[in-house]
């Protein structure tokens, strides 16, 4: 079994190095984040049980680790179906596809908590730099062995976790179904739900609650409420407007121009994808700047608040970007596709180009709606100061630049020869 | 359709020859030397045992993989002297391909797969929908244009990438085990579309299957064996059954001699 757990990652490299490395960054953010909670200048907030910043914002950040690694598990066991399937075939039992999957799970997690573990510790001193600057504080290690059990604890949910879901997957599915993929099943909603004019509904509540926020925006934690109505607001806008406006009749929309039938096609695909990132995104971002907001004064909490945005923002970026990744590199057939119909080089290099524009721009303007307008509301309110919002956006911008620009050069080397 | 010797070379290959692996220890040499030529208006099928190089040979021919030696030329023109995109232009012009496992891409409807190599050519929106729902009601799927291809059944699937490798009305249509995965009546259905294309605009069929009842709709035979063709024949005047059981003698040659060398 174990040897069959190391083949099928060496099959599937490209998609197990992107998967190690969601898990590597999240190892690394949580055991930096449990560093800063136990650091005896900053909260100790464990040790004496303080329900204050650092111990939420520890949990917040912890919990979009966990998050994102769910999300890189889940996707990836979705596209290991196939041999799960096969296991079952050949006659195994769910006792043996369970150590299989441990296995596997195993070897990721020997692989990317020393690695994540081994780069927290080599960051910490450069944070801490940071902190200092931004402060005039020390940041200590934190004493004892509690971060480290901390994170041990965590992460050992974690392994337990995901084995338990990925069995879970290939428990509740046919043979089958894991060998043709879970069939799209576009949902109806009877009744009054079903009433085309309530779709619009969502995009109302989208762009509303982001114009609200300049009413009733005084408090964040106003400005927070206003978030997730926002963000209810934004997957329905999604699912129900933009992704059925995409799919029908998009083909006779563009059946005038090659290059767009195809990007369009594939960033509608791309979308289903990247919603989730998209909440995820305006989530964290609307919490942590409400976070932010009014803790301008208190020098060490404020420095907490920008560290946590410049670390859970990148992270989600990097997530999107690995997931984006591993998608693509399962394109090649696609473009070779492509190719025999009759689709140059040059045209496929466009495509992979305009997709990725589709897919980031989109990404980047739905939370900007949001993300921009709550940094403007907290500084016209005074609650944080105009550098501050800046440089909140510009986190956010440059992270996902970054990372558009990476799958932009890994996608067009993934391209057929 | 006219006698198959008075028509104009449209396909030729001159001392093909493809090698997998060239240098290395697992060099594999999959098609030796192969002289071919394929006339404008014929229906070539191409059979052969399994491993025999049929699929690399109209790889080959096809511009999808490129030979290691030799030269092939299509509609006169050598594909070795082409750049990529010409390549690309021409295969959209001239080629249509027709695979097994379909090719279809799962990100995108029936529809827009079919519409794919309009779009290419830049046919107006409306034309292209008048063609897209006519080839896909002469191949019944006109109820299944705006599904994807995850939810269609497998004969559905052939019949939309068939559609798609129809649409431009191509000099030649490429096929590998195009009815693989189609029905009796799906297939026949396939037959019968290729063959009246065939017959009223003379486009030339260059068709793998494994199935000799298929083959008998063809006009030539080309039968490949360990990379060379070890022989060709023309239906010429025979009736369709008679040409049958001359295919179904070659392909049973090949089973004769496995059990010649049993007893």
């Amino acid at each position: 079994m174990l040897k069959g757990a190391v083949l099928s990652i060496r099959k599937d490299l490209d998609r197990a190095v992107c998967y190690t490395l969601v898990f590597m960054l999240s190892s690394m953010f949580m055991y930096l984040f449990f560093h800063i909670s136990l650091s005896e200048t900053v909260g100790v907030t464990y040790i004496y049980g303080k329900n204050d910043l650092p111990t939420f914002l520890t949990t917040f950040d912890v919990l979009v680790c966990i998050l994102v690694i769910f999300m890189a598990n889940d996707f990836y066991i979705k596209k290991k179906s196939n041999e799960l399937a096969v296991i079952l075939m050949c006659g195994g039992t769910y006792l043996q596809l369970t150590r299989f999957l441990i296995f596997q799970t195993g070897i990721f997690m020997a692989v990317s908590i020393p690695l994540g573990v081994g780069a927290g510790r080599l960051c910490f001193p450069l944070l801490a730099a940071v902190f200092r600057w931004m402060t005039g504080q020390e940041l200590s290690t934190a004493s004892g062995s509690q971060p480290a059990v901390l994170s041990a604890s965590i992460i050992g949910f974690e392994v337990f976790w995901c084995t338990f879901v990925n069995l879970g997957y290939s428990y509740r599915n046919s043979i089958y179904t894991l060998l043709h993929g879970e069939k799209k099943i576009r949902m109806q909603f009877p009744g009054l739900f079903a009433l085309k004019i309530l779709r619009y509904i969502y995009p109302g509540l989208y762009l509303g609650c982001a114009a609200l926020l300049y009413l009733c925006g005084k408090e964040p934690e106003q400005i927070t409420m206003l978030g997730c109505a926002g963000l209810l607001g934004l997957w329905g806008t999604i699912d129900k407007v933009v992704l059925p406006w995409l799919e029908k009749g998009g083909a006779e929309r563009w059946a005038d121009d090659g290059e767009k039938l195809v990007y369009m096609g594939l960033f509608r695909e791309d979308l289903k994808m990247a919603k989730l990132y998209i909440i995820l995104f305006i989530a964290a971002a609307d919490i942590l700047c409400c976070l932010t907001a009014g803790m301008v004064e208190k020098g060490s909490e404020f420095a907490l608040c920008l560290l946590s945005f410049s670390s859970m923002i990148p992270l989600l970026g990097i997530s999107l970007m690995f997931r984006f990744a591993s998608e693509a590199a399962g394109r090649k057939n696609q473009f070779a596709t492509l190719q025999k119909i009759g689709y140059t080089e040059e045209q496929i290099k466009n495509i992979v180009k305009k997709e990725l524009l589709w897919l980031y721009g989109v990404i980047m303007g739905a939370s900007l709606v949001y993300i921009l307008n709550i940094a403007v509301v907290l500084c016209i309110y005074g609650l944080i100061p105009a550098a501050a919002g800046s440089l909140l956006v510009a986190i956010f911008v440059v992270s996902l630049t970054v990372c558009g620009c990476i799958n932009y050069r890994y996608n067009s080397t993934g391209r057929p020869g | 359709m006219p006698q198959s010797t008075t028509l104009q070379p449209i396909l030729e290959t001159k001392n093909l020859t493809k090698i997998y692996n060239l240098g290395q220890a697992n060099e594999f040499e999959a098609l030796h030397s192969i002289n071919f030529t394929a006339r404008a208006g014929e229906f070539l099928c191409v059979m052969g045992p399994s491993g025999s190089g049929k699929t690399t040979f109209i790889n080959n021919i096809s511009t999808i993989d490129l030979p290691t030696k030799g030269r092939v030329y299509i509609d006169g023109v050598e594909i070795h002297t082409m750049s990529a995109n010409e390549i690309g232009r021409f295969r959209s012009r001239t080629l249509g391909f027709v695979f097994q496992e379909f090719n279809l891409l799962d990100t995108h409807t029936i529809y827009e797969n079919i519409a794919m190599p309009l779009a290419l050519g830049k046919t107006g929106k409306k034309e292209a929908k008048e063609r897209v729902e006519q080839m896909a009601e002469q191949m019944g799927i006109q109820e299944i244009l705006n599904k994807y291809p995850g939810e269609c059944s497998g004969g559905q699937r052939q019949r939309g990438a068939i559609c798609r490798a129809l649409i431009m009305n191509p000099k030649i249509i490429i096929a590998d085990e195009p009815t693989g995965n189609l029905d009796r009546r799906s297939a026949g259905e396939f037959l019968e579309l290729v063959g009246r294309l065939n017959r009223e605009q003379a486009v030339t069929v260059i068709m793998v299957t494994h199935d000799p009842l298929i083959a008998s709709y063809s006009s030539r035979l080309v039968y490949i064996k360990d990379g060379i063709i070890e022989q060709t024949m023309e239906k010429g005047q025979m009736s369709q059954k008679e040409y049958f059981w001359k295919i179904t003698e070659i392909n049973a040659s090949e089973s004769d001699a496995v059990f010649a060398q049993d007893l």
